[in-house]
C-alpha cells in the first residue's frame, strides 16, 4: 500500500516537476522536439520587466501585508471575548471565490479610476493574501507574553518602538513564515495582475502561462519557471544572511 | 498593544477591508442596471436561472470537486496515517507535502507536461487527477496533526484485545478522527471548487470549470449575472461553514 501511495505522488507530482526541468533543455517544437537546446534559456534574457515587476510587487505586497497584518493580529489576539469570532471573520472569504472578491475590487478600483494601475495591483495582491500574514502572525502573537511590550513601555519606549524593537523581533517566526508565504504567493499570480493591471505590464506568471497556454512555447516556459525557482531561492538565501548578520 | 490607537485603527481597518469586495459583489447583484447603481431589482437572478454556459461550468465544477474530494480524502487520510503511525522516509515526506510548497502555477504546468507527454486526454478527468494530488497533501496535513494527538494506546488496548490491524484502523482510530476527516474534505472541496490556476493549464475544451468560466468572463467584459451567482454561492459557503462550526467548532482554527 505504501509503494502504490508513494507511486502516485511520484508519478503525478515528481515526475511532472522534472519533466518541466527536462523540456526548459529541448527545443519548441509542437508543443517539443527531443533535441538539446538552450533557445528556452536565451530567451528569459528579455524577460527581465516581468522579472523585475514580480520582484517589486512581492517585496511591495509583502511589507503591506506585515503593515495591515500585524495590527489585525493583534486586535484579534487581544480581544478576549470576540477572539474566535474575528478569527473566523478573517478566514471566511476564503470560502468565496477569489475571482469574486477580485471582481468586486474591479468594481471598486472602476469607480475610483484606478484600474489598470499598478496600484490597483498591489491593492489587489494585498487584499488576496493578507490572510496568509494575518494568521502565522496570530499563532506567534497568542503564544507571545504581552508583559515583555509592557516592560518595554516601563522602560521608556514608546509604542511604536516597543512594537519595532522588542514585539516583532520576539514574534520573528511568525512574521518570517508570514513574509515567505506572501512573497512566494505574490511572486509567482497572474491573476491578479491579469484582471487588475494594463495588459501590457506582464508580471513572470503571466509571461510563463502565455508561454505556455498561447504561444504553445514549452522550452520558454519552462525555463522561465527553473529561473523563477531559482531567483526565489536566491532572494531566500539573501534574507538570511541580511539576517544573520543584522543580529 | 491593542490600546494604541494606529493599531487599532489599521486592525478594524482591515477586517473591513476584507469584505469589502465581497460587500460590493452581493449589493451590486441585486442593481437593476449594468454598471451604475439604477435601483432594485431581481433581473441578474432571472438571467443567471437561464444561463446553461454558467450552469455547465458549475456542473463540471461540483463534478471535479466531489470525485476529488472523495479520492483526495482517502489518499490523504492513509499518507497521514503512514506519517504518523509508521517509519517513513525522508523522501515520502518530502514528496507528500511537496504541493504545500510549490506554487500552484508550477503543479498546474508540470501536470499538464505529464498529460501531455503520455497524451493522456485534457479533460475533466485530467483536471481531478491534478486536483486530487494537491488536495490530498492539504489533506494530510490536517488530519495527521489530529491523529498525532490521538493516544497511541489506545490501538495497542485494541490489538491486546484481540483486534487484527486493519479491525483497530476501521474501528478504532478512523472513529477518533471523524472531525478531523470531514474538517479535511471539505477544505479539499473548497480547494478543488476554488481552483482556478490548475484548472485553467490542465482542462481542455468542454472541462470548463466554473472559476475558468468566472475568469474568461471577469477578464472580457461587465456580466452582472456573476454578481448574482457569487451571492449564492457565498451565502451557500456560509451556510456550510456554519453548519461544519457546530460540528466540530476547531474546524476552522487549523
Amino acid at each position: 500500500m505504501k509503494k502504490i501511495v508513494q507511486g502516485w505522488y511520484i508519478l503525478f507530482l515528481l515526475i511532472p516537476i522534472l519533466l518541466v526541468v527536462f523540456c526548459s533543455f529541448l527545443t519548441k517544437g509542437s508543443p517539443i522536439d527531443f533535441s538539446f537546446s538552450l533557445e528556452g534559456y536565451k530567451r528569459t534574457l528579455h524577460y527581465g520587466f516581468p522579472f523585475l515587476r514580480s520582484l517589486g510587487y512581492a517585496t511591495v505586497v509583502s511589507f503591506l501585508c506585515l503593515l495591515i497584518g500585524f495590527p489585525t493580529a493583534v486586535v484579534i489576539v487581544s480581544s478576549k471575548k470576540w477572539r474566535a469570532m474575528l478569527l473566523f471573520l478573517v478566514i471566511l472569504p476564503f470560502w468565496t471565490n477569489f475571482l469574486v472578491r477580485i471582481y468586486g475590487w474591479k468594481i471598486i478600483l472602476r469607480q475610483l479610476d484606478l484600474l489598470g494601475t499598478p496600484w490597483a495591483v498591489i491593492i489587489g495582491l494585498t487584499y488576496i493574501y493578507l490572510p496568509f500574514m494575518i494568521l502565522p502572525l496570530y499563532s506567534s502573537l497568542e503564544r507571545f507574553d504581552s508583559r515583555i511590550y509592557f516592560a518595554a513601555r516601563d522602560l521608556g519606549a514608546s509604542g511604536l518602538q516597543s512594537i519595532i524593537k522588542v514585539v516583532l523581533p520576539c514574534i520573528s517566526p511568525g512574521v518570517r513564515v508570514g513574509l515567505l508565504f506572501v512573497f512566494i504567493l505574490t511572486f509567482g499570480d497572474f491573476v491578479v495582475n491579469d484582471l487588475l493591471g494594463g495588459a501590457k505590464n506582464a508580471m513572470i506568471g503571466s509571461s510563463i502561462r502565455d508561454a505556455y497556454l498561447l504561444s504553445r512555447n514549452w522550452p520558454l516556459g519552462a525555463s522561465l519557471t527553473v529561473v523563477s525557482t531559482l531567483l526565489l531561492l536566491c532572494v531566500f538565501w539573501i534574507g538570511r544572511k541580511w539576517r544573520s548578520s543584522g543580529t | 498593544m491593542a490600546k494604541l490607537w494606529y493599531i487599532k485603527l489599521i486592525g478594524y481597518f482591515a477586517l473591513l477591508f476584507l469584505y469589502l469586495p465581497i460587500a460590493v459583489v452581493i449589493v451590486m447583484s441585486f442593481n437593476s442596471g449594468r454598471r451604475e447603481w439604477e435601483g432594485f431589482s431581481l433581473i441578474w437572478y432571472q438571467r443567471l436561472a437561464s444561463n446553461t454556459m454558467l450552469a455547465d461550468a458549475l456542473i463540471n465544477s461540483l463534478k471535479v470537486g466531489l470525485i476529488s474530494t472523495v479520492f483526495s480524502t482517502i489518499l490523504g487520510v492513509i499518507v497521514a496515517y503512514y506519517l504518523i503511525r509508521t517509519r517513513v522516509s525522508k523522501f515520502f515526506k518530502m514528496l507528500v507535502s511537496l504541493p504545500l510548497y510549490i506554487p500552484d502555477i508550477v503543479l498546474g504546468l508540470s501536470s499538464l507536461s505529464l498529460f501531455v507527454l503520455i497524451s493522456f486526454p485534457l479533460s475533466i478527468w485530467s483536471i481531478t487527477l491534478a486536483h486530487i494530488t494537491f488536495c490530498s497533501a492539504f489533506v494530510a496535513l490536517v488530519v495527521s496533526s489530529k491523529l498525532a494527538l490521538l493516544d497511541k494506546k489506545v490501538e495497542l488496548a485494541a490489538k491486546d484485545l484481540g483486534a487484527t490491524d486493519r479491525q483497530t484502523i476501521i474501528g478504532v482510530v478512523l472513529p477518533q478522527l471523524k472531525g478531523a476527516i470531514i474538517a479535511a474534505a471539505l477544505l479539499s472541496f473548497t480547494l478543488s471548487f476554488d481552483d482556478y490556476v490548475v484548472a485553467s493549464f490542465t482542462g481542455g475544451p468542454g472541462s470548463t470549470t466554473l472559476p475558468v468560466r468566472i475568469y474568461s468572463l471577469v477578464k472580457f467584459g461587465v456580466t452582472p449575472e456573476i454578481n448574482a451567482l457569487s451571492t449564492i454561492l457565498f451565502i451557500a459557503a456560509i451556510s456550510i461553514a456554519l453548519i461544519v462550526a457546530r460540528v466540530d467548532s476547531k474546524a476552522f482554527t487549523r
